[in-house]
């Protein structure tokens, strides 16, 4: 009996039911009406992947088994791979290549695969093609000649929560099924028999870098957390390769729709409360609204804002990044734009709040307070404690509830929201 | 000082000026950008999407922003919740009419939020529109593209010159009108005066180099003109696209002594 299987990566959704399998490029929020529709048959997965019409369905390759025969129906860049190295890809067929391959030719097993790698996002419809001038890069830095006198302070000083960026893009993919650690090259190899396997199956190494590093923490087991992969392909074109990637992905792809798994935000490990809210995995409660959260395999996320700091002097700043307070902030602007804080101006005319005061530092879970070596000082109150005053460039962890004043004038209240 | 003009942002002694300017380009037939330059919201959007959805994209989430202009944002969160609504609007609409399916928009720019006793700015994207700040004879990106592109150059794995003639230059990972809803980037950053913002559609960026821009938005002390000029240029280099601009200026009051030096208090702990 030929065997079926999948090899995808992330982007892309692992799918099987009676007699099929199949890969799709779709966001995870989709596997619950896909893996359905694949249950009741290969049609039914098609007509649910054409929701949308057909210009809009994503690239997917779909193996069906029946008697003698494997259907191999590809979409877009991915291909099916026989037993004896054979590929067969869609050759830029619209809006999808179908054949049937008779038993005895697949060998014994046939395996759908994702392709290399799936460019996330949505190539907009009839763009002109635009002019190779380099016009179009991050800004180099755009200085002039300065004048007379140069004004302002120095750049605050700030070290950069972020990792060092990490063996490219393959390893910046924070996004992994919940539940089940994905694999950062296709060589989560199923064996597809009807009868084994459900997504929760696929199991592969926990994503090394990004999460690690956010999450100091937390224990990341390299190891399988279910059974060991049945097989490992002999990959003939290293997905690792983006580089070379991209020239061979522009074709056809104009309506394929957004797959936007958002790889921007910092990505932590947790843990989801019966509520639905995200929690650092070593708390048993919801950090947001107290719940028991169920044991659970804590999964890679993109961070949700930690909370608010409440201004004493009025408003609000959300903790979805750091915050540097004082009476006149400056960041280094050479900080990339995703690593910078919040600037926050408080103090009156008074001047008891320095320039750069206070920094507010988000790393993984943790919120920590840092004075910049202010004139007059800072200090934090946990909840039910005595004020403590924060020594210049000492970090100092704060909880809900805790609050931080600057210069006995203005105070930030660290409140989490529900 | 003759006529000074625009408006005065609470809790300092600034004053902000706009202008704006878009243009279709050379090439396509209908402009589907939109954009906004009133009172204390400034932002453009780029539609995308066949049969002139792109159009209908850009205006609604315009059309939402608009909304701050009455009501202005009481913390950073309501931009997000703008936004978020608008993508509501969008899928609504591409719901009700079929040849709006797909359609979709980025939106870049700035507006207000009073927090800490004083009007602070929310810089927002969605995509690869962009927001240039220039301040100290410098010119900064200070949003960051939803692009394939960047997200391969921040990989390592191209170079700016690479990114331009990249295939995938094109790509954005998250725009409205997808579900769930995009998740905007946000920053409060406090008005300084002098400072300027540069709000465009790629049509801009993908047309002039930084530096040209930077120039440009330099040159010309009333904000439309300097709006104006950066549009022509857009289209003079080529206009393959559609072109939208928003300058914003920030300039000085009297009395802004916030780089005065901190007064020491003789009553506080010292370490």
């Amino acid at each position: 009996v030929t065997a079926l299987r999948t090899a995808a990566h992330s982007g892309w959704l692992e799918l099987s039911g009676p007699g099929l399998v199949a890969v799709v490029a779709a966001a995870d929020r989709h596997r619950g009406a896909l893996a359905a529709a694949a249950e009741r048959g290969g049609t039914a997965l098609i007509e649910e992947l054409g929701r949308h019409g057909v210009s809009q369905m994503p690239e997917f390759v779909v193996l069906v088994r029946s008697d003698d025969v494997v259907r191999v129906i590809i979409r877009g860049g991915g291909s099916a791979v026989l037993a004896d190295g054979t590929r067969l890809e869609a050759g830029g067929r619209q809006p999808w290549s179908d054949r049937d391959i008779p038993g005895d030719r697949v060998g014994e097993y046939v395996m759908a695969r994702a392709a290399a790698r799936t460019p996330r996002g949505w190539r907009r419809p009839g763009r002109i093609e635009r002019p190779i001038t380099g016009a179009r890069g991050h800004p180099e830095e755009l200085t002039l000649p300065p004048p007379e006198e140069s004004t302002g302070a120095p750049p605050a000083e700030r070290v950069s929560s972020a990792p060092p960026a990490a063996g490219g893009i393959i390893a910046s993919v924070p996004w992994r099924r919940p539940g089940s650690a994905g694999t950062d090259r296709s060589d989560a190899v199923l064996s597809a028999g009807p009868e084994s396997v459900g997504p929760s199956a696929v199991v592969g190494r926990a994503e090394p870098r990004a999460a690690a590093d956010d999450v100091p923490e937390a224990t990341l087991d390299p190891r399988p957390a279910g059974t060991a992969p049945t097989g490992t392909d002999t990959l003939d074109e290293p997905p690792s390769a983006p580089v070379a990637g991209p020239a061979e992905l522009t074709t056809d792809r104009g309506s394929l729709p957004r797959v936007d798994d958002d790889l921007d935000r910092p990505v932590v490990l947790a843990v989801r409360c019966p509520a639905g809210h995200l929690s650092a995995p070593h708390l048993g409660t919801c950090r947001s609204c107290g719940r028991v959260i169920p044991p659970q395999q804590p999964f890679p996320t993109p961070r949700p804002p930690l909370g608010i700091l409440h201004i004493s002097t009025g408003g609000v700043v959300p903790l979805d990044r750091g915050v540097l307070v004082g009476r006149a902030p400056r960041v280094n602007e050479e900080l990339p734009a995703s690593d910078r804080p919040h600037l926050l101006r408080v103090g009156g005319p008074e001047r008891d709040i320095s320039r750069n005061h206070v920094e507010i530092i988000i790393e993984g879970w943790h919120v920590l307070v840092r004075d910049l070596g202010s004139t007059n000082g800072t200090t934090v109150t946990l909840p039910g404690q005595e004020p403590v005053r924060v020594r210049p460039a000492d970090d100092h962890g704060i909880e809900p509830g805790a609050v931080v004043t600057l210069a006995d004038e203005v105070s930030l209240t660290y409140e989490v929201e529900e | 000082m003759t006529e000074l003009g625009g408006r005065l942002l609470r809790g300092t002694t600034l004053r902000v000026r706009a202008g704006s300017a878009t243009d279709v380009g050379r090439v396509r037939d209908h402009n589907e950008d939109s954009l906004i330059a009133e009172e204390s919201v400034f932002a453009v959007a780029d539609g995308m999407g066949g049969h002139a959805a792109g159009e209908v994209a850009s205006r609604i989430v315009i059309e939402a922003l608009r909304d701050l202009v009455a009501e202005p944002a009481r913390r950073p969160d309501d931009v997000a919740r703008v936004l978020t609504e608008a993508n509501r609007r969008i899928l609504v609409s591409q719901h009700e009419r079929p040849e709006q399916r797909g359609m979709g928009t980025t939106v870049a720019g700035l507006t207000v939020v009073d927090t800490g006793g004083s009007e602070h700015w929310i810089v927002f994207n969605i995509g690869d529109s962009r927001v240039y700040r220039l301040a100290d004879n410098r010119m900064r990106l200070v949003t960051r593209d939803h692009s394939e592109v960047r997200e391969l150059m921040d990989a390592g794995v191209i170079d700016a010159a690479e990114a331009a003639r990249h295939p995938l230059r094109n790509v954005i990972t998250r725009s409205l009108g997808s579900d769930p809803a995009p998740t905007p980037d946000i920053w409060v950053v406090p008005p300084t005066p002098g400072e300027r913002f540069v709000v465009c559609s790629d049509g801009l960026s993908g047309e002039l180099a930084d530096r040209e821009i930077m120039l440009i938005a330099r040159k010309y002390a009333d904000p439309q003109i300097a709006a104006d000029q950066l549009v022509s240029a857009a289209v003079r280099a080529g206009g393959r696209d559609n072109v939208s601009v928003v300058v914003v200026a920030v300039d000085a009051g009297e009395g802004d002594d916030a780089d005065a030096d901190t007064a020491p208090r003789a009553d506080l702990l010292r370490p």
